[in-house]
């Protein structure tokens, strides 16, 4: 059960996936970092509407699968919901995916995938 | 007939063991759904502490907005204003924890972040070396690189903390030298209104033990969860064997 060290030693930034003012927020708290040059990795995303979802995917899988510096990754809930499927099936221990409201999204419960598997559990 | 009751004692007997660990796999099973309930009951409490704390950010933001001196020209406080070259000054450290283990068998690595103020960040560099005697006047004055003895220490402390997970200045100066990590206020200017602040403090809250409990708890369930799964599946098989032999 237990974790090997690797899968976690290097993980200690935190990744965000949301509308400007949730990044704008979270990166005030002081987690926004880019990487050095050349290939100066954001580890943010801003969502908007005009934000195609394959460019939410791809930091998605950025984030999770790509990067092993990030150890938890916060997504808005609505923008979660336009690759739910991803977010449902994400498994891992590491890096942790957190659902977070937004502005203009309160945090909905029913939509979480933890609640989700929760009410899995407890339905099987 | 002697012989077919010697035989018929090994099943009695298999019949017996099976019953009581039967009940022993009950109780293990009810002693994981506490674990699994407190999980629960942490992560709902957590996303309730994060939902109070981005709901009080966004409106000090809103407000921070309303009031910018460039407001009527739809300029907004947001990632215009980003530095491209930001370097984080919160960071994570994971670690593995005992009293956590204690508490809940299948939890090994536990996630903190801490709550240290970004003040320190507003030094550039000073603050954040390990033996910073030195101020740096300018932003862009190179960044020095001191040998930083201090950091194993910290991270020996680390490790028998509770918890794993840590948002840490003094590391990123020993992961990134050359960087200097810097209060993120300053992409805004320096006077930016009050309210701004007020939304980093909001902001810098929710990001500590509100999201690291969240987190922890959600990695918790998923591990109870699995053990959840697979003991209910060798209760059934018990339960299978005990109908069986009655």
């Amino acid at each position: 059960m237990a974790l090997p060290q690797s899968a976690y030693k290097d993980r200690q930034f935190l990744a965000v996936i949301g509308d400007e003012d949730s990044v704008t927020g979270i990166l005030l708290a002081g987690v926004g970092h880019v990487t050095e040059p050349p290939d100066s990795q954001k580890n943010f995303l801003v969502v908007d509407q005009k934000t195609e979802n394959s460019t939410i995917e791809a930091a998605f899988d950025q984030f999770t699968k790509e990067r092993k510096d990030i150890a938890i990754i916060l997504i808005n809930q609505h923008v979660a919901d336009r690759i739910r499927d991803r977010v449902d099936k994400y498994n891992e221990a590491f890096p942790s995916l957190l659902e977070i409201p937004s502005k203009d999204h309160p945090y909905d419960a029913e939509k979480d995938s933890v609640m989700k598997r929760v009410k899995k559990l407890f339905g099987e | 007939m002697a012989t077919k009751e010697a035989s018929d004692r090994p099943t009695e007997h298999a019949t017996l063991l099976t019953a009581s660990d039967l009940n022993v796999l009950n109780e293990k099973l009810d002693q994981l759904w506490a674990s699994y309930l407190n999980f629960l009951d942490t992560y709902q409490k957590a996303q309730n502490d994060v939902s109070k704390h981005f709901s009080s950010g966004f409106l000090s933001l809103a407000q921070a907005n309303f009031k910018a001196p460039s407001a009527g020209r739809g300029v907004r406080y947001g990632q215009d204003y980003f530095d491209g070259r930001m370097k984080a000054g919160r960071l994570a450290s994971i670690a593995a924890t005992e009293s956590d283990q204690q508490m809940y068998p299948s939890t090994e690595v536990c996630i903190k972040l801490d709550d240290k103020p970004l003040s320190s960040d507003t030094e550039p560099a000073a603050a954040t070396a390990s033996s910073g005697d030195h101020t740096d006047g300018k932003e862009g004055s190179p960044p020095r690189q001191q040998p930083s003895p201090p950091v194993t220490p910290s991270d020996e402390k680390k490790k028998t903390d509770l918890s794993g997970l840590t948002l840490d200045e003094s590391k990123e100066a020993e992961h990134a030298p050359n960087s200097v990590p810097k209060d993120p206020m300053k992409w805004f200017g320096i006077l930016v209104p009050p309210e701004l602040r007020r939304s980093q403090g909001s902001f810098i809250a929710a990001l500590g033990d509100p999201v690291s409990g969240a987190a922890n708890a959600a990695r918790g369930m998923r591990e109870v969860e699995a053990e959840i799964r697979k003991l209910r599946k060798a209760i059934r098989k018990a339960e299978r064997e005990v109908d069986a032999c009655a």
